[in-house]
C-alpha cells in the first residue's frame, strides 16, 4: 500500500501537467506554463526597447539566437539582424531559412513587436513543444525587427500622426526648391500630436458641429437652405516654415523604402517615393545584399499596416501572372492564413489593393523566387464583436464607430479635443483630432492577439519549406555486371525546392542528385517520368553521377532517379543536395 | 609577321605614351597623362578621385574649370571608356579637355570661366584593362563570377588563346547545322546564312577557347560577367547574367550615379561609347506611356529638335551608329530619368562603305552573286587602307577537344578602334563639339525688372527672364520626371513693406532660344529702388537682382 502511493506520487511528480511549479514555456494555453523572459504585449516599443528585447532573448537562449549587424540606417542606428535557429543540429547555412521583417515604413510600428513576438514564441517553446523544437531543428529564421528605425525613432519621439514619419530619414528635396526638409508639419500647441485644424467663422464656414458630439465636424449639405456653417477646416497642423506659400510641402526624408526593390522597379515620376535608383538608401542595400548573399531563404514575410491582409504579388499588371504552380501553394498558405487571421484576405497586391512598382517582397518572389508575403496588421473590424451597420444607428459610420469605441473602451483616451492656439496665417484656430496610436494601431488590450495570430501564420509559412529525404534505394541486377539503382527523392511540405519562378528564370543552382562511391561508375542516369516503365527517362546529356534538376523536388512530391552503374565498389552514398534544404545522404549498399 | 606582332603595331610606339598623339593609354598610362594635365594646368584641372573598382583600379575625375566654382556653375560631364572596347575613346575625351584648356580662342576661354568641365576619362578601367593584356580578347564585361552554365563552378570554360598565338579569335567549325557559310564574295568573310532563302551553312562560328567541361561549347563562360553599362536602372534586365544583381550593384555605376545625384549642376552629359545619337535626329514620341520609355523609343519633339539643332550648330559630323540597344545603360538614366541633355557618340566604326576593289583583266562576278555580306565590306576597307593586322586568316588547326577547326578572322578591337591618326582628328572635333554644348547651356537671365506706380504708394512690379542660349533650362524630360529641378525665383522685400499680390516664390522653365518668363506682383510700402529678387536654379549661380541696377 504504501508503495503503491509512493508510486503514485512519484507518477505526479513526473507528470508536467500537474506539477505545482509551472513548466517553462508559453504555447498560448493560459495555465501551467511560465514564460522565461516575461514582456508586456500590450504596448508598443521605441526602437532602442525593441533592440533590447531582442537581446535579453539572446542573453537567454545564446544557442538559439545569434545577432548580426546588417549595417546601419541614414542616422546612423544599428540594422540588428537575429538569426534563430538550432546549431548544435547542423549548420543554419545548410538548412532552409525565413526571413521575416517589419516596419519598413516608419510609423507602422507594430510589424517590430510581431518580429519580437514570433522570436519570443520560437525560444520559450524551443524545448517544451515538439513541433516548434522541431522546426528550429531542421529550419532557421532570419529576423529584422526594424527596417527603418529612424522612421521608427521619429514616429515614438516626434510630434506625428497615424500616416506620418512612413519615410526613412535621408534629406530629400519634395518640393523641387533646392532645399532640404524645409517645411515639415508643426506642433502648434507642442502636445506632441499633428492632427487637425479648424476656424470658427460664424455663418460663413463649411462645417458644423455634431449636436451628439461637438468633437465631430459636420459637412453642410449642399442644399440646406442656404445656410451656411460655422467653422472650415484647415488642413493638418501646421504652418508654411520656408515662406514659399506651401504649407508642409517638404517634411523629413519623404520617400518611400517599399518602392526601392529592383524588380519592376519604376523611377520617381512612375512610382512616388522610389528614388533615384533601386536600393538608394542604406537600409534597403544591405538588406538585399544580405538576401541575395543567403541563397538559403526559403520564406519571406514582411510586416506592415494596416487593413487586414494577407498580400503577395504581382505588384503591378504589367508583370501578367505569377507561375500557376507557385500559385497553388501561395493559395494554400495564404488561405489557411485566413483562417488563422479573422478578418484578414488573401489579396493580390495590384488587383486588390493598389499598384505597386518596386516592392519588397515582389522583388523577393520575382526576383529571387522565394515566396513572400505582406501582412496588414490590424484590421478594426476587430474593434467590435458585431458590426452594427444599421442607417442611423449608433455604429452606423466609421467615424461614429471609432468614437463610440474611445467612448466607451478607452474612456476617450483617444482623442485629443479641440483646443484653441494661434497660428501665424490663420489667426485664432482651434486644434484636435485623433492621436498618432488610432486607427492604424489596435488599441493596447488587443494587441497580443494580433501579434499571436500573426506570428504562428509565419511559423506555418516557415514549416511549408522543403524538407527533403531519400527513400529506400531499389537495386536491380541486369546482369554482367550491370546494376540500376532506383532512387526515390521526397520534399514532404508544400514549398518545392525550386520554386517554378526559380526555374523559369534559372535563378540560383540547379539541385543536384549524384552518386559517389569508390569503384562505382556510374553509366547512365536521368529522371524517370514514369514509376512503372523504366524507359521513360530523362538521361543525363553529360556527368550521369551527378544529375541536376532545374525543376527541383516538387512541394509534398517526388522525383525519382535511375542510375546504371557497375564496378567493384561495395557501397556508395546518394546525396540530394539544394539550396533551399538541407542536403540529404543516404547510404547504398551495392551487393 | 606573326598576328601578334602585326597587332602590336596598333599599340603606341613611344616608351611614354601621351593622350595628345592619340595613343591607347593604359590605366598607368592614363593616370599619369592625368596628372599630367593637372600639373600643365594646376588652376584650372583638378582630379577628383571617384572610386575604387573591384579590380582595384580608381576611377578618376577631371575637373577643368577656370576661375571661382561657386554653387550653381553649370556643368557638363563628359563620360569615355564606359564600354569595355572602347578603352581607346579615354585618349579622345582627355586630349579634347586639353584642347579646351590650351585654346588661345577667347571664347573658349570665356566658356571655361562660367562652366565646369567634368571629365570621366575611363569609367571602365576593369573591362578596357583587357584591351592591354596577353592573350588579347575583346570583353564588355568586368566583373568576375558568374557561372553562366550554373553547374555551380565560375570562369572554368572562359574564351581564351587555344593556338599561342597571343589572340583570342574565332573557332570555325565545319558543321552542316551550322548557321554561317562562306561568303561567295570572299573566302576570308563569314555571312550568316539566309534561311528565306533557303540557304544551307556549313560552319558553326564559336570564340576561341576550350570545352574544358565537354558541352560542346567554347568560351560559354567567361570569367568575366557583367557588364558595366548594363547596370544601370533605365531598361535594366532582369534576370540576364550581364545585368548584375540589381542595378547600380557595381560601385562604378553607383558612383557614376551618385555623381551625377551629388552635382545637380550637371546640365548635359557627353559620352563616347557604343550609343549614338548625334549622328542623326533622336526618334520623336508623342505618346508617354505610364511607365517610363528608353530615350531609344523616342523623345518629345522639343528635346530631339534641341539636341539635333545643337549638333547642327557645332559643325561637328558625327556618323556612328548605335551598337546594342540602351537598356541598362548610363545613357539611358541620365536622359531618361534624370533628364539631362545627352549626347552619345560612338566615334568610330570600320567602315562598310569602301568600294569593292577592281582588279584589271578580273571577270565580274555574276550578276545573280549575293550582295556581299557586312564582314566581306569590312575586308574590303582593310584591304584599301593596308590595315592587314585587323584580319587574321583562318588556319587549320587540330583542337584538343572539338578536333579539327580553323582559327581566325577580325582580331579584337578590329572593328571599333579607329586607326591612331584618325584618333587625333576625333580629339579635336571634339573639343569643338564640346565648346558648342558650353556655349548653348541655358542662360538665364533678367531681361526686365521694373516697377509701376499705380498711385497711393501701390508699385506693380514687373520681372521679365529670358533665356538666349539653345537649350531650355529643363528638358521635357526633365518637366516630367523632376529630375531637373526649375528655376527658383523670390521677392525680396525689406521687412515693413507688404507684397499684396504675386506669389511668395515661383518656379519657372525657360524654353532655349529667347525663351521667356514674366512675373508680377503688387506690393506697398516700399521705394522700387528697394526691390529686389532672388533667383537661383540647379544649374544656375544664385544671384540677387536689384531694381536699381536692372534700370
Ligand atoms: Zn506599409
Amino acid at each position: 500500500m504504501i508503495d503503491a502511493i509512493a508510486l503514485a506520487l512519484m507518477a505526479l511528480a513526473a507528470s508536467p501537467q500537474d506539477a505545482a511549479e509551472p513548466r517553462q514555456g508559453f504555447p498560448g494555453l493560459p495555465t501551467g506554463f511560465r514564460p522565461r523572459v516575461e514582456i508586456a504585449w500590450n504596448r508598443f516599443y521605441d526602437d532602442v526597447e525593441i533592440d533590447a528585447l531582442m537581446a535579453r532573448l539572446a542573453a537567454q537562449w545564446p544557442k538559439l539566437m545569434r545577432e548580426h549587424a546588417l549595417g546601419a540606417s541614414v542616422e546612423g542606428r544599428p540594422l540588428r539582424l537575429w538569426i534563430l535557429g538550432d546549431e548544435a543540429s547542423g549548420t543554419l547555412d545548410d538548412k532552409p531559412a525565413m526571413w521575416v521583417d517589419g516596419n519598413i515604413h516608419g510609423n507602422e510600428v507594430q510589424g517590430a513587436e510581431a518580429v519580437v513576438y514570433l522570436a519570443w514564441y520560437l525560444l520559450e517553446n524551443s524545448e517544451s513543444n515538439p513541433e516548434v523544437a522541431a522546426l528550429l531543428k531542421r529550419a532557421s529564421f532570419h529576423l529584422l525587427p526594424m527596417v527603418n528605425p529612424d522612421g521608427r525613432a521619429r514616429w515614438f519621439d516626434e510630434a506625428h500622426n497615424a500616416s506620418s514619419s512612413r519615410t526613412g530619414a535621408k534629406p530629400t528635396d519634395d518640393d523641387d526648391d533646392g532645399r532640404f526638409d524645409e517645411d515639415g508639419p508643426n506642433d502648434l500647441d507642442g502636445d506632441g500630436h499633428i492632427v487637425q485644424m479648424r476656424k470658427h467663422l460664424p455663418g460663413q464656414g463649411t462645417h458644423r458641429l455634431d449636436p451628439d458630439d461637438p468633437r465631430v465636424m459636420i459637412p453642410v449639405p449642399p442644399n440646406d437652405e442656404g445656410r451656411r456653417g460655422d467653422w472650415i477646416l484647415l488642413g493638418s497642423e501646421g504652418f508654411d516654415d520656408d515662406g514659399d506659400g506651401r504649407v508642409d510641402e517638404d517634411g523629413v526624408g519623404g520617400y518611400d523604402m517599399n518602392r526601392a526593390w529592383p524588380s519592376m522597379w519604376e523611377p520617381e515620376h512612375v512610382q512616388r517615393g522610389a528614388g533615384p535608383y533601386p536600393l538608394h538608401w542604406p537600409e534597403t542595400r544591405a538588406i538585399a545584399e544580405w538576401i541575395v548573399a543567403k541563397p538559403q531563404i526559403a520564406a519571406v514575410q514582411s510586416f506592415h499596416n494596416m487593413g487586414g491582409m494577407i498580400l503577395r504579388g504581382p505588384g503591378a499588371e504589367g508583370f501578367g501572372s505569377y507561375e500557376p504552380a507557385d500559385v497553388r501553394v501561395y493559395d494554400e498558405l495564404g488561405r489557411d492564413g485566413e483562417l488563422m487571421l479573422p478578418f484578414y484576405r488573401y489579396m493580390v497586391i495590384w488587383k486588390d489593393l493598389y499598384t505597386v512598382y518596386g516592392g519588397f517582397v515582389t522583388w523577393t518572389y520575382e526576383g529571387l523566387g522565394i515566396l513572400s508575403f505582406t501582412n496588414e496588421l490590424w484590421n478594426d473590424d476587430l474593434m467590435f464583436p458585431e458590426r452594427s451597420k444599421v442607417a442611423g444607428g449608433p455604429l452606423a459610420s466609421g467615424d461614429k464607430q471609432r468614437r463610440w469605441f474611445d467612448d466607451k473602451l478607452l474612456s476617450g483616451a483617444g482623442f485629443v479635443d479641440w483646443r484653441a492656439v494661434d497660428h501665424p496665417v490663420h489667426g485664432k484656430v482651434e486644434v484636435g483630432g485623433w492621436r498618432k496610436d488610432v486607427g492604424r494601431v489596435p488599441p493596447s488590450f488587443l494587441i497580443e492577439e494580433m501579434l499571436h495570430r500573426n506570428a504562428l501564420f509565419c511559423i506555418a509559412h516557415a514549416a511549408a519549406m522543403p524538407e527533403v529525404s531519400i527513400e529506400e534505394p531499389q537495386m536491380l541486377d541486369l546482369g554482367d555486371g550491370l546494376k540500376a539503382l532506383d532512387i526515390v527523392v521526397r520534399n514532404k511540405r508544400a514549398i518545392p525546392t525550386r520554386t517554378a519562378q526559380a526555374k523559369k528564370h534559372k535563378l540560383g543552382l540547379m539541385d543536384t542528385i549524384s552518386l559517389e562511391g569508390k569503384g562505382v561508375e556510374v553509366l547512365a542516369a536521368g529522371v524517370r517520368g514514369d514509376r512503372f516503365r523504366p524507359d521513360r527517362i530523362e538521361l543525363a546529356e553529360r556527368d550521369p553521377a551527378v544529375l541536376r534538376l532545374e525543376q527541383g523536388i516538387p512541394g509534398r512530391g517526388e522525383v525519382r532517379v535511375r542510375f546504371y552503374l557497375r564496378g567493384e565498389g561495395r557501397r556508395a552514398a546518394i546525396w540530394w543536395r539544394g539550396e533551399k534544404g538541407r542536403d540529404v545522404r543516404r547510404e547504398v549498399p551495392l551487393d | 609577321m606573326t598576328p601578334l606582332l602585326a597587332l602590336l603595331l596598333l599599340l603606341p610606339q613611344s616608351a611614354a605614351p601621351d593622350a595628345a598623339s592619340g595613343a591607347l593609354l593604359d590605366q598607368r598610362e592614363l593616370q599619369a597623362a592625368c596628372a599630367r594635365l593637372a600639373s600643365e594646368h594646376p588652376r584650372e584641372a583638378t582630379i577628383l578621385p571617384l572610386v575604387e573598382t573591384p579590380g582595384g583600379r580608381r576611377i578618376d575625375i577631371v575637373r577643368i574649370a577656370r576661375g571661382e566654382l561657386q554653387a550653381g556653375r553649370p556643368a557638363v560631364l563628359v563620360v569615355a571608356g564606359l564600354d569595355g572596347p572602347q578603352a581607346w575613346t579615354s585618349g579622345v575625351a582627355l586630349e579634347a579637355a586639353r584642347g579646351l584648356l590650351t585654346s588661345p580662342d577667347a571664347e573658349v576661354r570665356r566658356l571655361l570661366a562660367q562652366a565646369t568641365l567634368y571629365v570621366v576619362p575611363r569609367a571602365n578601367p576593369d573591362a578596357c584593362e583587357a584591351r592591354f593584356a596577353t592573350p588579347l580578347a575583346e570583353t564588355r564585361a568586368s566583373v568576375r563570377g558568374g557561372d553562366d552554365d550554373r553547374d555551380g563552378a565560375e570562369g572554368e570554360d572562359a574564351p581564351g588563346d587555344v593556338d599561342g598565338d597571343g589572340l583570342v579569335l574565332q573557332l570555325r567549325v565545319p558543321d552542316p547545322d551550322g548557321e554561317w557559310l562562306v561568303d561567295p564574295r570572299d573566302p576570308r568573310a563569314m555571312r550568316k546564312r539566309d534561311r528565306a532563302k533557303g540557304e544551307v551553312g556549313t560552319h558553326r562560328l564559336m570564340p576561341e577557347g576550350r570545352d574544358s567541361d565537354r558541352d560542346e561549347k567554347t568560351g560559354e563562360d567567361p570569367l568575366l560577367d557583367v557588364v558595366l553599362n548594363r547596370n544601370f536602372p533605365q531598361g535594366w534586365r532582369e534576370h540576364a547574367l550581364e545585368s548584375g544583381a540589381w542595378p547600380t550593384s557595381m560601385p562604378e555605376s553607383r558612383a557614376l550615379c551618385d555623381f551625377v545625384l551629388a552635382h545637380p549642376e550637371i546640365a548635359a552629359v557627353v559620352v563616347y561609347g557604343e550609343l549614338d545619337n548625334c549622328a542623326e535626329r533622336p526618334k520623336v514620341r508623342d505618346e508617354w506611356p505610364r511607365r517610363s520609355p528608353s530615350p531609344s523609343e523616342g523623345l518629345p519633339a522639343a528635346d530631339a529638335d534641341a539636341m539635333a539643332a545643337l549638333v547642327k550648330r557645332s559643325a561637328v559630323k558625327f556618323s556612328g551608329r548605335s551598337s546594342g540597344s540602351d537598356a541598362g545603360t548610363f545613357q539611358a538614366w541620365v536622359q531618361a530619368q534624370r533628364g539631362l541633355w545627352s549626347f552619345h557618340a560612338n566615334l568610330w566604326s570600320l567602315p562598310m562603305d569602301a568600294e569593292a576593289p577592281k582588279v584589271e583583266g578580273a571577270p565580274e562576278p555574276p550578276a545573280d552573286l549575293a550582295e556581299a555580306g557586312e564582314d566581306a565590306k569590312r575586308l574590303r576597307w582593310i584591304d584599301r587602307e593596308k590595315e592587314t593586322a585587323r584580319f587574321v586568316p583562318w588556319r587549320a588547326f587540330q583542337h584538343p577537344d572539338l578536333g579539327p577547326v580553323e582559327i581566325g578572322g577580325f582580331a579584337p578591337y578590329a572593328l571599333v578602334e579607329p586607326p591612331q591618326a584618325e584618333r587625333a582628328r576625333l580629339a579635336g572635333e571634339q573639343a569643338r563639339f564640346l565648346a558648342s554644348l558650353l556655349r548653348e547651356l541655358p542662360r538665364p537671365r533678367v531681361a526686365r525688372f521694373a516697377a509701376k506706380d499705380l498711385g497711393a504708394g501701390l508699385l506693380q512690379v514687373e520681372l521679365e527672364l529670358r533665356n538666349d542660349a539653345l537649350l531650355a533650362t529643363r528638358s521635357e524630360v526633365a518637366r516630367r520626371t523632376g529630375g531637373v529641378r526649375p528655376v527658383r525665383v523670390r521677392l525680396d522685400l525689406p521687412s515693413d513693406a507688404t507684397r499684396l499680390a504675386g506669389p511668395a516664390e515661383a518656379q519657372l522653365d525657360l524654353a532655349g532660344l529667347g525663351g521667356k518668363a514674366e512675373l508680377t506682383w503688387l506690393v506697398r510700402g516700399v521705394d522700387a529702388e528697394d526691390i529686389a529678387v532672388e533667383i537661383d536654379g540647379p544649374q544656375l549661380t544664385a544671384s540677387r537682382v536689384e531694381m536699381e541696377e536692372a534700370r
